[in-house]
């Protein structure tokens, strides 16, 4: 009886350092998200990352973060699915929106508008899809089909016959239709949000 | 007056930058000029104290064998916090874009871990705060300096005001890896030469050279 025991408690001193490590890495890892999640980010700065994709979308000028857009004179909120608004000096504007692909949240994409309400523009900002897929959907050869859309947007595994229609890549058709699901949340909100000029 | 002694032994008696040659690599790297080198203090310092606080508070807890990935996680969780921070605050973005990549870095700083190793994890939580307090400044202060130095002689300038040195022009070697190794030996010096310590003496028996001595082989030295 005495000796039975003796060998359970044995068994936990062996397990403990590894029990210990992985709660401390459990309860830092939780602290951090609940730290991250908690506080917003209204500081209107924009990463230097995005600021070279816009450049290289809208040309070179004057960039600034709308975090309040009723304030700013749009008509609707900041809705959910629209990460951030960007504006340039000339009144035009970009939408940087988060959708998921094969991972969740892996596609971070920034969608310049024309004044008419169509795509002037298609960027990837960020991405953590395979490397594969990644490369091919970063690609500007397929980024340049979302220019001049308007409307809604589907991704078709052939030629494009209608408007609407935007070829995807074979082999990373998730990672298309998500770019495309970005592009037709910035079509949307353009359209909803009407912009002042 | 032990906590004084705790706090002003960091700054002074076991500068880790100064005495005990730790963080050698952000030493270097950061300090091109004074407001790099004070921005990297002060990051590090928040790190330094809040882990040793943690770690102390912990020190019964963390098994001897895992304590070292213990301590990583911790130190890495608030290096994480700061550089997510450094992110959001406007007037502090700057910092987060000239640190770089030495800012998630401070999460392997041994200077950090030396204080947990050697203080944190044998000592009260509240002495563990002040001895962070104490390393923290004595590197921030070391920082300040070297980057004030390379910064004046290297760019002619000082946190962003222009400053010349009568007709001297700056001397760009002093913004480069080699002018801050001259920079850090100058100041190891000086500091040695300021605070008075004692020069250490190991005789000719010890010495690494003696085989290629013509003393000690003449057999005048043992004497």
């Amino acid at each position: 009886m005495n000796e039975e025991k003796k060998a359970v408690s044995l068994k936990f001193e062996q397990f403990k350092p590894a029990i210990v490590l992985s709660v401390i890495i459990a309860l830092v890892g939780f602290v951090l998200i609940v730290c991250v999640g908690l506080i917003p980010d209204t500081s209107g700065i924009i990463t230097e990352k995005l600021m070279v994709k816009c450049a290289e979308l809208m040309g070179e000028g004057e960039y600034e973060l709308v975090t309040d857009w009723e304030e700013a004179g749009y008509k609707i909120a900041k809705p959910r699915e629209v990460e951030k608004l960007i504006v340039k000096d000339d009144k035009s504007v970009a939408f940087e929106i988060i959708t998921s692909g094969f991972n969740k949240d892996a596609l971070d994409i920034l969608v310049a508008m024309n004044k008419d309400g169509s795509v002037r523009g298609v960027a990837v900002a960020a991405i953590s899809e395979s490397p594969d897929q990644s490369k091919k959907v970063s690609a500007a050869e397929f980024l340049d089909r979302f220019k001049g859309k308007s409307g809604e947007i589907v991704i078709v595994g052939r030629s494009p016959e209608s408007d609407g229609e935007v070829e995807g890549i074979t082999s990373a058709t998730i990672s298309s239709k998500a770019i495309a699901e970005a592009v037709n949340i910035a079509i949307e909100t353009y359209a909803e949000m009407g912009v002042p000029n | 007056m032990r906590y004084l002694k705790v706090f002003m032994n960091g700054i002074i008696k076991e500068n880790p930058v100064l005495v005990m040659l730790l963080g050698t690599c952000p030493t270097l790297a950061v300090t091109t000029t004074a407001a790099n080198g004070l921005g990297m203090g002060i990051a590090t310092m928040f790190a330094l104290v809040f882990s040793n606080v943690v770690i102390s508070l912990l020190k019964s807890v963390i098994p001897r064998q895992v304590r070292l990935p213990c301590y990583i996680v911790i130190v890495a969780g608030f290096v994480t916090f700061i550089s997510f921070m450094l992110q959001i605050i406007p007037w502090l973005y700057w910092l987060y874009e000239s640190l770089g990549l030495f800012l998630p870095l401070i999460a392997v700083n041994c200077i950090i871990f030396e204080r947990a190793e050697a203080f944190a994890s044998k000592n009260n939580p509240f002495i563990s705060l002040i001895d962070g307090l104490g390393m923290g400044t004595g590197f921030t202060l070391a920082l300040f300096i070297m980057g004030t130095a390379r910064e004046i002689l290297g760019a002619g300038s000082w946190m962003g005001y222009e400053i010349s040195i009568g007709e001297i022009p700056p001397m760009m070697i002093f913004g480069l890896p080699a002018g801050g190794f001259f920079m850090y030996g100058i100041i190891i010096a000086a500091v040695g030469k300021l605070t008075k310590k004692p020069v250490r003496t190991i005789g000719c028996e010890n010495c690494p050279s003696r085989a290629t001595c013509k003393n000690f082989t003449a057999g005048e030295a043992d004497k």
